[in-house]
């Protein structure tokens, strides 16, 4: 089936890590010393992050008054994303001309909008929206998963209430039998690949996406391989979220 | 689609208490009962199909129409081996007032469900593009589904998957020649018209969530997946679809093989229920596909009034 | 032959499905609406016409075109008046056209002139089923017919249910007459459309058919009128 040995016998992948290894995972706030002349202009913090190869930039602004008085929701905040993929992002260069967002790129901004209206405690902001930027600067696979969990770490640092972290891994299947734990780019281009999400590292899904031919009779252990990829996720994330805001708190005083 | 609908709090509340009580709107008896699917095939033409699912009172509850075209056209420049596939979902004024009757935005659901079902086609190779094929980098079929929505009470996604799969099987283009790169196209007279290369039907099924609890306390009671949560109702209504919060979408064929499996936020439901309601679909989604192949059957023994005379195949048993 | 289909959709005031030989059509009408700001006339009703083509996007300059003729004759016969600030609405979706299929034009440009010629015939005589389906108020009823002219005779191009024969034929000149009709009589010419060659005996001759289908043709949606109105609600005792 494949052209690429993906797994070898000693059991490691193309990047040498094991089948349910996740990439390295590094989050920051970029609010000073880096992007300090570009953040001075918003209102907002910027949050970074790498996961792998994948480098995605969130920031959130908001909540704010609407602009436009027909999206005013008196119970709740609306919410709103935007997902900008740079064109240089890939190996390939995107030749598309046109700055509009390609199809795929407008299903996850669904997505996603719905996956975190959720997630966010919409009642605490009535009549205001808060708009979700997410910047990808470098893909390398699970794309999808980079940008959901960064924008979890991005919401819980601009002090946006949440019920629970949201993290989110992406899962491939080699020859029917080896499932492969975020993916690089090579596994995600060749192998049958999914995306899922959980709320709080438990085993509640909340967003699940396969669009490749899946045998079905496989789809529980693909859920267990994501669960225990999105707990695992949690942890680092928790860790290092609270890293970080030890780090503001010193930078502040 | 129809976001001007209102829908009060009362009728939220007895819509909501009603399917508490395993009871629908329209007289069903059960969340996961459907509603009954009609599949008609226009005579004399190919790829035209209308679909219908009628309420229990025999009342018409949606209505759509499918529509293959094709054309010839220049491939894409990354694949100059592929003819090219595209859907084109619209809601028009004739669904009810409540619809937009000009282009909606790409954030709409509308948007979202035809993609979903021509990435259902095109990732899964439910439809052999390079059999579409006439001279490379140069000419290209172009099939085109048009779905019109006639009539709106709900289900589009799953009549739509029907609808396009019915339609693509159904469909004849013309046969063309290629001699020293001059393409020459038969009309049906001269040539039989050529089967798409579909080779397997893919057939979505919805299934929607609706909360028992309050979001928070279901996201808050975390490691409990024995908890019923949610409510899963199965072929929803309009309003009932407008009412739901959260929905997932699974798309299989007969041969076991999940070819989406989307499920785009909503309520968190836990792991073992996707499971369990992805073998459920299944027995569902071959009853559906057994209609459209049996739908398709009768309408070709109606076109081949004489082809058992005319064939000379030797009578076989057949079980 | 004709096929009438009132009531189609019951979420609108007023609809029709209409298929001549050749063509399919359904038409919706809803009104009188709130329309929006821009749309709001102070002393008559806007109205609104939007024709989606059978395949593809729409409308496209194709239908839009279509749209502005179907939408200047309904505006001399609904009442519009009567409906101050408010907004008729028209919907049509054309289903099948005999044109629709990849190669039908046959490289014949008299065919790409015919295509929106039979859509629109049918649209017109559908959306007056459902005008009066959905009680807008009317001034008069109009009956919509197609003619085209060859060498030799003149066809009903509604009739012919032959699509090869349809697509092959060598018309002189094409011919879309509305005309309207008061006391069961044909009287004016609401529309007149004609393309090609011809010359003013040809007009008359064409003008001349044209009534007598129209004569025709209304007594058979006249009795579906009747037959509608015996069977509405109200009227059932």
């Amino acid at each position: 089936m494949s052209r690429f040995e993906f797994y070898n016998n000693d059991g490691l992948r193309i990047d040498g890590r094991r089948s349910n290894e996740l990439k390295n995972f590094e989050s920051s706030i970029t609010t000073t010393s880096n992007f300090a002349n570009f953040s001075r202009n918003t209102s907002t913090n910027t949050t970074y992050l790498q996961m792998g190869q994948n480098k995605v930039l969130v920031t959130i602004n908001g909540p704010k008054e609407p602009t436009n008085r027909t999206k005013i929701d008196s119970n709740k905040a609306t919410l709103s994303t935007n997902i900008n993929i740079s064109k240089f992002s890939k190996v390939n260069r995107n030749t598309n001309k046109s700055n509009l967002p390609d199809k795929q790129t407008l299903e996850w901004e669904y997505e996603i909008t719905q996956l975190f209206s959720t997630i966010v405690v919409l009642e605490t902001y009535p009549k205001s929206t808060i708009s979700i930027n997410v910047t990808v600067l470098q893909q390398d696979g699970g794309v999808l998963s980079a940008i959901i969990n960064c924008i979890t770490i991005a919401l819980i640092n601009n002090s946006i209430q949440i019920y629970d972290i949201i993290t989110a891994v992406s899962i491939g299947i080699v020859d029917q039998k080896h499932f492969l734990l975020d993916l690089n780019h090579l596994e995600e281009q060749f192998l049958s690949s999914g995306t899922i999400a959980t709320v709080g590292g438990g085993d509640q899904v909340s967003l699940l996406r396969i669009r490749d031919k899946f045998p079905l009779d496989l789809i529980e252990e693909f859920m267990q391989v994501g669960l225990q990829g999105c707990s695992v996720l949690k942890e680092i994330i928790t860790k290092q979220v609270k890293d970080m805001n030890l780090n503001k708190l010193v930078e502040i005083q | 689609m129809a976001k001007d609908l209102v829908i009060t709090n009362t009728e939220r509340q007895f819509i909501l208490d009603l399917l508490a009580n395993s009871q629908r709107l329209d007289g069903r008896k059960s969340l996961l009962q459907q509603r009954d699917l009609n599949i008609n095939i226009t005579p004399n033409r190919y790829g035209d199909i209308y679909l219908e699912l009628k309420r229990d009172d025999g009342s018409i509850a949606t209505r759509l129409h499918c529509k293959v075209t094709a054309e010839i056209v220049k491939p894409k420049d990354q694949r100059p081996f592929e003819g090219t596939f595209y859907i084109n979902c619209e809601f028009n004024g004739l669904a009810g007032l409540n619809f937009e009757n000009y282009k909606v935005g790409n954030n709409s659901d509308e948007f979202y469900y035809g993609r979903l079902i021509e990435s259902m086609i095109l990732r899964s190779n439910a439809l052999d593009l390079e059999q579409l094929c006439i001279v490379a980098g140069l000419k290209v079929w172009n099939i085109r589904v048009d779905v019109h929505v006639l009539e709106f009470d709900g289900g589009f996604l799953e009549l739509a998957s029907i609808g396009c799969m019915t339609a693509l099987l159904h469909y004849r283009r013309p046969d063309v020649t290629v001699r020293n790169e001059k393409v020459t196209i038969h009309s049906f007279d001269e040539k039989e018209g050529v089967k798409l290369g579909v080779l397997h039907i893919p057939i979505a099924l919805q299934f929607n969530l609706f909360p028992l609890k309050e979001a928070a306390e279901i996201i808050k009671t975390n490691t409990s997946s024995e908890n019923n949560n949610e409510l899963v109702v199965l072929d929803c209504t309009l309003k009932e679809d407008l009412l739901k919060d959260g929905e997932f979408i699974i798309a299989l064929n007969k041969n076991r093989e999940i070819v989406q499996l989307n499920k785009p936020g909503g309520i968190p439901i836990s792991a073992s229920k996707i499971v369990e309601f992805s073998h459920m679909a299944l027995p569902i989604i071959e009853e559906t596909t057994n209609k459209i192949l049996k739908a398709i059957d009768i309408d070709e023994k109606k076109r081949n009034k004489y082809a058992h005379l005319l064939s000379a195949e030797n009578d076989r048993y057949v079980e | 032959m004709t096929n009438l289909k009132y009531s189609v959709l019951p979420n609108l005031d007023g609809s029709c499905e209409l298929s001549t030989s050749n063509s399919k059509v359904i038409t919706a009408v809803s009104g009188p609406l709130e329309p929006k700001q821009r749309h709001r006339l102070p002393l008559q009703s806007a109205i609104e016409v939007v024709i989606k083509p059978s395949f593809g996007m729409g409308p496209t300059p194709r239908e839009v075109l279509m749209q502005d003729k179907l939408a200047t004759v309904l505006q001399a016969v609904i009442v519009t008046e009567l409906y101050p600030r408010k907004l008729v609405q028209v919907n049509a979706q054309i289903l099948e056209s005999p044109f629709d299929e990849f190669g039908s034009m046959m490289g014949n440009s008299f065919n790409e002139i015919l295509s929106p010629m039979i859509d629109l015939n049918s649209c017109f005589n559908s959306s007056f089923i459902s005008l009066c389906d959905s009680a807008i108020a009317l001034k008069s009823s109009f009956v919509s017919t197609l003619l085209g002219v060859t060498e030799d005779k003149l066809i009903n191009i509604a009739e012919v249910s032959d699509l090869d024969l349809l697509r092959s034929f060598n018309f002189k000149s094409l011919h879309h007459i509305v005309l309207e009709v008061e006391e069961n009589k044909p009287t004016n010419v609401l529309l007149l459309d004609s393309q090609g060659d011809f010359n003013d005996d040809d007009l008359v001759n064409v003008l001349d058919n044209a009534q007598k289908i129209t004569q025709k043709e209304f007594q058979n949606i006249r009795n579906i009128l009747k037959d509608k109105v015996s069977q509405d609600f109200i009227w059932k005792a």
